[in-house]
């Protein structure tokens, strides 16, 4: 039950750090598609 | 297709290694952080040689674009860092007892994470573009340095953290059912990162060419 605790508490941290780093490099690519197409 | 891919793998590598593969004989589900910190720490070495070879590139030629190339991998680098320490420490704290020890490899790797930041801000930092360009190559280049450091501290210092399993003489000692699928992670890793890097330095480049 404790070694869940911790596995979650990585699989948490981890996933969000890389997780939002990439939702910000998506959103800004895809911004710069859409602002160059118009 | 990138995209595609990487989840495809980081799917399967995951619903193998935290469902099907067995665990440890001695740190029991623990070593299920393995599937995440593993990877994130090979790619953090990869991606900081990538940075240095591409600072070594804008050094000699002056291609901007290889500066750029640089900062994507930096920036993509330092996220994968920054989850090897935090994933690392909360392995640390449940089979060592502490969150932290100054040892060889530990404070390598945290060395390494000030090494992106130095990177990063130096590109930011002070005097023209192709000043600030240079000084911060000329960081990562001399950062390179840390790299076999970080690959070697287990061997050349007695250190908490344990040897190498995977990169040594005589093949992996890792077996073989936890092997693959930490394998199939670090390839949906792999495909993270170049989907990062392209995705960053299109996005950078448009924005600097009007």
């Amino acid at each position: 039950m404790n070694n869940l605790f911790y596995i979650l508490c990585s699989y948490l941290a981890g996933l969000t750090i890389l997780g939002s780093a990439f939702l910000l490099v998506a959103l800004k690519f895809f911004k710069t598609t859409a602002r160059k197409s118009e | 297709m990138g995209l595609i891919t990487m989840l495809v793998l980081l799917h399967i590598g995951y619903l193998w290694g935290l469902m099907l593969a067995p665990n440890d004989a001695v740190q029991g589900n623990m070593v299920k952080i393995m599937y995440l910190h593993v990877p994130c720490a090979w790619l953090s070495v990869v991606c900081y040689g990538l940075t240095a070879a591409f600072s070594a590139i804008y050094l000699i030629w002056k291609l901007p674009v290889a500066h750029l190339l640089a900062r994507s991998t930096a920036i993509v680098g330092i996220c994968f860092t920054a989850v090897c320490l935090i994933t690392g420490s909360l392995w640390g704290i449940n089979t060592w007892g502490t969150w932290w020890v100054w040892d060889a490899r530990l404070t390598s790797v945290l060395v390494l994470f000030f090494l992106y930041v130095g990177f990063l801000l130096m590109g930011r930092a002070f005097g023209s573009p192709a000043r600030r360009a240079s000084s911060s190559s000329l960081l990562a280049v001399v950062g390179l340095l840390n790299l076999p450091i970080i690959k070697w501290s287990v061997t050349w210092w007695s250190t908490l953290h344990q040897g190498a399993t995977f990169l040594k003489a005589g093949g992996p000692s890792i077996d073989v059912r936890m092997l693959a699928p930490l394998l199939i992670c670090a390839l949906g890793w792999i495909f993270y990162a170049l989907s990062f890097i392209s995705m960053h330095l299109y996005a950078t480049l448009k924005k600097e060419t009007p």
